[in-house]
C-alpha cells in the first residue's frame, strides 16, 4: 500500500482516534507533505464536524412520560426477569386525533360566534354551554388563568373590535404608516 | 454525588436498589441515545417511544447486566435492536444494497487537487446535507456510521452492539463512508 492509500485508508479512525492512533506520526507527516491529502483531510474533518453536531435532543416532557409507564409498570404484577411488557403511551394516533378534533370544534364555535355581528362573546360562551358551571365573573382565584381578567378578554374580542380589524383599508393605512416612517 | 460515578458503578447501584440511578442513568443517555435511534428510524414519534422502551427494558432486566460489560455497550444493544426489529416491522432493510456494494471496500481515488473539488464540497458541507445524505443510506450502513462517528463507539463496541465480527463491521464501516462521501458530492453538486 503506498502513501497515499495507507493515508486515505487511515484518515477516518486516525481523526477519531488522534494522538490515540497507533500511527498518528506517520499520518502527521503525510498530511503535511501534500497538499492532496489536505484537501482529502479537510473534506472528511468536515464531513465528521456535520455528523457529531448533528444532535437532536430529547423533546421537553420525555422524563415524566417515562417515569409514569415505569410506575405503571411497577404496579404490574410481574417478575423482574420477565420480558419488558409493552405499555403504549395514551397518546397514539386516536387520542391525539379526538382531541385534536375537540379542541378545533370547540376553538371554530367560539370563533363562529364571537364574529356574529351584534353578538357578545360572554353571551356565547353562556349560552352554548361550554362552561356551565363556571359564570364568566367567577373565574378561581388561583393559578394562571386567575390573573386574567375575563372583562379584558371579552373587550379584545368586542364585535366591534373585530369588524374593525376587517376593514379593507386597514392594510392600505399600514402600508401608509410605513411610507410615513420612511 | 452520583456524577463522579462511571456508568457500570451507577449501574450496581441501580441492582442494589437505588432508583435515584436509574435517572442518572437516563440523564446520562437519553439525548445521545435518542440521535441515535431517530437518525435510524426517521421519525420523532417513533424514537421516542423506541427510546422509552429503551429505558423500559433497562429497568425490567437492570438484574441480568453483568459488569463485565460497558453499560454503554449493553444500552447500544438494546436500543439498537428494537431500532432493527422495528425497521424489520417496517420491511424497510434493502439488503441487496449491501451485497452489491463490494468496491467500496477499495481506498477511494482522489481527485485533482487542483480542481479544488475536494475544497468545494468541504466548504458547502452542512448539517442539513449530511443528514440528507445520511438519510439516502441504506439502514445497515448508517446504522454503522451513526455508532462509529456520531457516537463515537470503537470497533470492538460495534461488534458488541450489532454482534457481528470485526472484520463485517470494519468492511461495512468502510463501504458506509465511501458511499456517504459519494452521496454528499452528488447532493453538493446539485
Amino acid at each position: 500500500m503506498n502513501d497515499r492509500d495507507f493515508f486515505v485508508s487511515h484518515l477516518w479512525d486516525w481523526l477519531a482516534e488522534g494522538e490515540d492512533f497507533p500511527d498518528h506520526s506517520r499520518m502527521q507527516q503525510l498530511l503535511e507533505g501534500s497538499g492532496e491529502l489536505r484537501a482529502e483531510w479537510e473534506e472528511v474533518s468536515a464531513l465528521r464536524r456535520c455528523l457529531q453536531e448533528d444532535r437532536p435532543m430529547v423533546p421537553a416532557g420525555f422524563e415524566e412520560s417515562l417515569k409514569e409507564r415505569l410506575a405503571r409498570a411497577m404496579e404490574e404484577p410481574q417478575g423482574e426477569d420477565a420480558p419488558a411488557q409493552v405499555i403504549r403511551p395514551e397518546k397514539g394516533f386516536w387520542g391525539r386525533g379526538s382531541a385534536l378534533l375537540l379542541t378545533g370544534a370547540a376553538a371554530a364555535l367560539l370563533f363562529v360566534f364571537a364574529g356574529r355581528p351584534g353578538m357578545q362573546p360572554a353571551e356565547v360562551a353562556d349560552d352554548a354551554g361550554l362552561r356551565p358551571e363556571a359564570p364568566a365573573e367567577s373565574a378561581p382565584a388561583t393559578g394562571v388563568l386567575a390573573t386574567r381578567s375575563y372583562a379584558s378578554f371579552q373587550d379584545t374580542l368586542s364585535a366591534d373590535s373585530l369588524r374593525e380589524a376587517s376593514r379593507p383599508d386597514d392594510l392600505q393605512s399600514v402600508s401608509t404608516l410605513r411610507e410615513g416612517r420612511d | 454525588m452520583l456524577k463522579s460515578l462511571s456508568d457500570e458503578e451507577v449501574m450496581l447501584k441501580l441492582q442494589a436498589g437505588d432508583m435515584e440511578c436509574y435517572d442518572e442513568l437516563v440523564r446520562r443517555f437519553k439525548d445521545r441515545l435518542y440521535a441515535f435511534i431517530l437518525r435510524m428510524v426517521r421519525n420523532g414519534q417513533t424514537a421516542e417511544d423506541l427510546l422509552q422502551e429503551t429505558f423500559m427494558r433497562l429497568y425490567v432486566h437492570r438484574m441480568s447486566y453483568r459488569t463485565i460489560a460497558k453499560f454503554s455497550t449493553w444500552i447500544y444493544t438494546i436500543a439498537a435492536n428494537l431500532v432493527r426489529s422495528h425497521m424489520r416491522k417496517q420491511n424497510r432493510m434493502p439488503l441487496q444494497d449491501l451485497e452489491t456494494d463490494r468496491d467500496d471496500d477499495k481506498p477511494r481515488e482522489l481527485r485533482d487537487p487542483k480542481r479544488d473539488v475536494d475544497l468545494e464540497v468541504a466548504g458547502k458541507m452542512t448539517v442539513e446535507a449530511v443528514r440528507a445524505a445520511m438519510e439516502k443510506l441504506p439502514e445497515e450502513f448508517r446504522e454503522v456510521i451513526l455508532l462509529r462517528e456520531m457516537q463515537e463507539l470503537s470497533y470492538e463496541e460495534i461488534v458488541e452492539v450489532l454482534g457481528v465480527p470485526l472484520g463485517t463491521v470494519k468492511s461495512r464501516v468502510n463501504r458506509a463512508r465511501g458511499r456517504l462521501r459519494q452521496l454528499l458530492a452528488d447532493y453538493v453538486g446539485d
